[in-house]
């Protein structure tokens, strides 16, 4: 019964994995698989509905939305995968630098930590993004100092829970140094947990994002994103509705393929997540 | 209890200085001379005398930390400054909006809850079945859009197609139905997904046999037992989204023009006016030591095991 | 005089699985039936069967239950569950598998009562300090308002064998009842168990690897091994002349102290 769930889970995983793989490929090649420039525009065709040579309709601008959906895939993709693994690295490594060495240090960062926490991730990205201006470099330091937090406490209470096993014990009695410990067997075992939450993360991100640039503090204009290009169609939602519709339906099935992705890892290793209750409020 | 309460009290106190500590230095995070933004924010163009009055009275000259500690003790005395766009004290800005805020996080939360809790011990009992799938489906799906793209939708909905209620909600009851709506339906979605997996793992204790055995009726014994052990969970998932809720989603406010918290801040990021997001800072912390609060007081009537530690 | 509990030919276990193989027995009103075997040999998983419990996973594949001269296997989920509890009952070998850890008994002991009866609360916990008193255990009032974790293992296994006995049930099933106990205590509920017959005239059929706690206790005697049953008869003949090389095993291998009634 188990083996039957464990090669269900992986045909999932796999299933997923491609389906996030093809997404970061459109993206790239978004110049190809465009049919026009994301950024000319053309008043006279404004507002058009989908047609053959506009498959998405055209915006405010008379842009093409399949072509800007495609190039906003790029940014949307793109700044949620870096933004994931340096918060990743960067706080795994603090969390576990903190749980091996505990002490006064250790005290006093977590303290840090629980008072960066108190805030609402959104509100602190949104506040932090605000003070420092705009633009999508803003908005990736505003996300980064919110979210790279809960991977210290995972990272923490991860080397906690084994740091005093006897193999721990054994490996620093044998004279192993420090940082060999850390890698070659502290490492190895809180690794599933910290992949987990990072992979469940990269949708609710691309959400941040999104939500970012849909408040005007992420993107600049005409760059092409999904969150400010539905923001910028906002007053036309009546008259011409393709212009949310379609980036919307983008963002929504690009997170929902991560979300489920994230999910299948969480299957596939079995893991559960300590404080899985932390995300970005959207 | 009461000393319980005190422990716990005492405990926030380190938390409570970090956050005002970085609340007061968000302000001088940002690049630029704070008197000048001062100025500008009030729309002025200034000239160097001014500055540098505007620099003498904002107390620029004095040491940080001096600084910081005047603010602290004002803060402490419920003055939170006043406001550089609205020359409005900021804690009377800020108590009427978080009036605002708090009826339509509350509003959110009671639906969420009336939707999720029946739904999360539905998919539980009838696990794996197809109303299990889906409504998990469904809860997926919330989870995975954006509150921006739900709020418009619902606005394409119901106000432009069906005209049922305006766009624009100011404050009014009427108005409040969307943005509850729009804040619900992802915070159910949460909602059930933990909710139906804290009560599967209730059924699968072991007293769940003992019950069978004394021919329990099921009913009884999932609002009883079920439902009661799993308070626990509950009640921290409801705290850790009450904190989402009344700090106010922004990006609904700012879509409805609901007059609340949210609001308040996204005006003041726009016109850099640091004491009103200084002040709405600070409130955050409040809000999160209070439900902090609630939430341990409240396991401990669940679970009379847990140690005031 | 017809059997209170006939098991014919049962073949039960997990996800389709026979862990139990064949078993057949039966026990007559107001006996003491003991089934002795080592760990794994499938006598928790024959009372689970019998009790059919939804959620232990044990399935009935073949062979029948008939309880009180009705089939079980013909009883919709309803009916079974107006039958457990208040005509045939168990005790499970850790009191945090019959009892909700964090809930007071009080609240539990009504729980039970009134899914079978209506009745009100003073009603009820007269009924109970009623069944508490037969049994045996003083400080009724504390106990009532305690929960079980606040309690010793062993009060918590007396407490559990009350509440299965408030609706004076005909038979009760105790699944290693006393493994999780010390010593003094498992001899404390050995002889609380016996006293159901005296005092209920409830039958009892008690599983346990303990070979000297089941001659203690019982009246006639299986011995499971590998699922089926290796022999069974009155304690006197399966203890004294085994005749099966699995049961003689099984006494031999229990160590023997001067003086001490071993079978």
């Amino acid at each position: 019964m188990r083996l039957k769930r464990k090669r269900l889970s992986d045909t999932m995983l796999r299933a997923f994995l491609i389906f996030a793989v093809l997404l970061v490929l459109t993206s790239i090649f978004a110049k190809n698989l465009a049919p026009n420039d994301p950024y000319t525009t053309n008043i006279a065709q404004m507002k058009q509905p989908p047609s053959s040579q506009y498959p998405f309709g055209t915006d405010d601008m008379g842009r093409c939305v399949l072509s800007r959906v495609l190039y906003g895939a790029r940014t949307s993709v793109f700044s949620a995968l870096l933004l994931v693994t340096i918060t990743f690295i960067f706080g795994s490594a603090v969390g576990i630098l903190c749980g091996y060495y505990g002490g006064a240090a250790d005290r006093i960062i977590m303290r840090i930590i629980d008072g960066i926490m108190a805030f609402p991730q959104m509100i602190l990205a949104i506040a932090v993004s605000g003070i420092l201006g705009g633009g999508m470099l803003n908005a990736m330091i505003a996300l980064g100092f919110a979210g790279w937090t809960p991977y210290v406490r995972l990272a923490r209470s991860g080397v906690l829970a084994i740091k005093n096993e006897d193999y721990i014990k054994a490996a620093r009695f044998s004279g192993s140094g420090s940082f060999s410990i850390m890698a070659k067997h502290i490492l190895p075992n809180i690794f599933s947990s910290l992949l987990t939450y990072a992979t469940v993360q990269i949708g609710s991100v691309m959400l941040g994002f999104a939500g970012l640039s849909f408040l005007g503090l992420g993107v600049k204009r005409p760059e092409a994103e999904w969150g400010s290009m539905i923001s910028e169609a906002r007053g036309f939602l009546a008259t011409a509705p393709w212009t949310v519709l379609y980036p919307g339906l983008a963002l929504v099935i690009t997170v929902m393929v991560f979300n489920y992705l994230g999910d299948a890892v969480r299957d596939r290793l079995d893991v559960h997540v300590l404080g899985g209750n932390i995300e970005i409020e959207k | 209890m009461l000393r319980y309460i005190g422990r716990r009290l005492l405990r926030l106190i380190p938390i409570l200085l970090v956050v005002s500590f970085i609340a007061f230095s968000l302000m001088y995070i940002a690049p630029g001379d704070p008197a000048l933004k001062k100025l500008v924010a009030q729309g002025l163009a200034p000239s160097e005398e001014v500055l540098k009055l505007t620099r003498e009275s904002m107390g620029l000259d004095r040491p940080f930390i001096v600084r910081y500690f005047d603010w602290l003790w004002n803060f402490l005395k419920g003055d939170l400054g006043v406001s550089y766009a609205k020359s409005l004290p900021v804690s009377q800005m800020m108590w009427k909006a978080m009036g605002k805020t708090s009826v339509l996080a509350l509003s959110a939360l009671m639906l969420s809850l009336i939707i999720a809790v029946p739904l999360g011990i539905l998919t539980a009992v009838r696990r794996n079945r197809a109303t299990d799938y889906i409504v998990r489906f469904f809860t997926f799906t919330a989870n995975s859009i954006p509150t921006f793209l739900i709020a418009l939708l619902l606005i394409y909905a119901f106000c432009i197609k069906l005209s049922w209620f305006p766009v624009l909600a100011k404050g009014s009851i009427q108005g409040l139905v969307l943005p509850t709506v729009a804040l619900s339906i992802p915070c159910a979605g949460k909602f059930i997904k933990q909710f139906r997996a804290e009560i599967l793992e209730q059924l699968g204790k072991d007293f769940v046999l003992g019950a069978q055995a004394r021919g329990v009726k099921p009913s009884v014994f999932l609002t009883h037992d079920v439902l009661h052990n799993a308070m626990l969970t509950i009640i921290t998932v409801i705290g850790l989204a009450i904190g989402g809720l009344f700090t106010g989603s922004v990006v609904i406010e700012s879509i409805f023009q609901w007059p609340g918290v949210g609001q308040l801040v996204m005006d003041a990021i726009t016109a850099r006016d640091y004491p009103v997001i200084q002040g709405f800072v600070v409130y955050i912390a409040v809000i999160y030591v209070i439900i902090n609060l609630l939430t341990d007081i409240t396991y401990r009537i669940f679970d009379p095991r847990v140690k005031a530690d | 005089m017809e059997k209170l509990l006939q098991v014919n030919g049962l073949c039960a276990g997990y996800g389709g699985c026979d862990t139990v193989r064949n078993v057949s027995l039966d026990v007559a009103r107001g006996e003491i039936f003991g089934i002795a075997g080592e760990s794994g040999c499938g006598k928790s998983t024959l009372l689970k069967a019998i009790m059919e419990l939804p959620a232990s996973g044990v399935a009935i594949n073949r062979g029948s239950v008939v309880f009180d001269g009705r089939n079980l296997s013909g009883l919709s989920p309803g009916e079974f569950r107006k039958i457990r509890g208040s005509e045939m009952c168990m005790v499970f070998q850790n009191a945090s598998a019959s009892m909700n850890p964090i809930r007071k008994i009080k609240k539990q002991a009504y729980e039970t009562l009134r899914s079978h009866r209506k009745m009100c609360r003073c009603e009820a916990y007269d009924l109970i300090a009623s069944v508490f008193e037969k049994l045996g255990l003083s400080d009724f009032d504390r106990i009532m308002n305690s929960c079980p974790y606040e309690l010793s293992g062993g009060m918590n296994q007396r407490v559990a064998i009350a509440l299965a006995m408030v609706m004076e049930p005909k038979l009760i099933l105790a699944d290693e009842p006393t493994s999780a106990l010390d010593v003094t205590t498992q001899a404390q509920v050995a002889d609380e168990l016996m006293l159901l017959r005296e005092k209920f005239g409830t039958s009892v059929v008690i599983v346990s690897h303990n070979i000297g706690l089941i001659s203690r206790m019982a009246d006639t005697v299986a011995v499971m091994h590998d699922g089926q049953i290796a022999e069974m008869g009155a304690k006197e003949k399966v203890l004294k002349n085994p005749e099966h090389p699995y049961t003689k095993s099984l006494i031999e291998v229990v160590p023997r102290l001067k003086g001490a009634n071993c079978g």
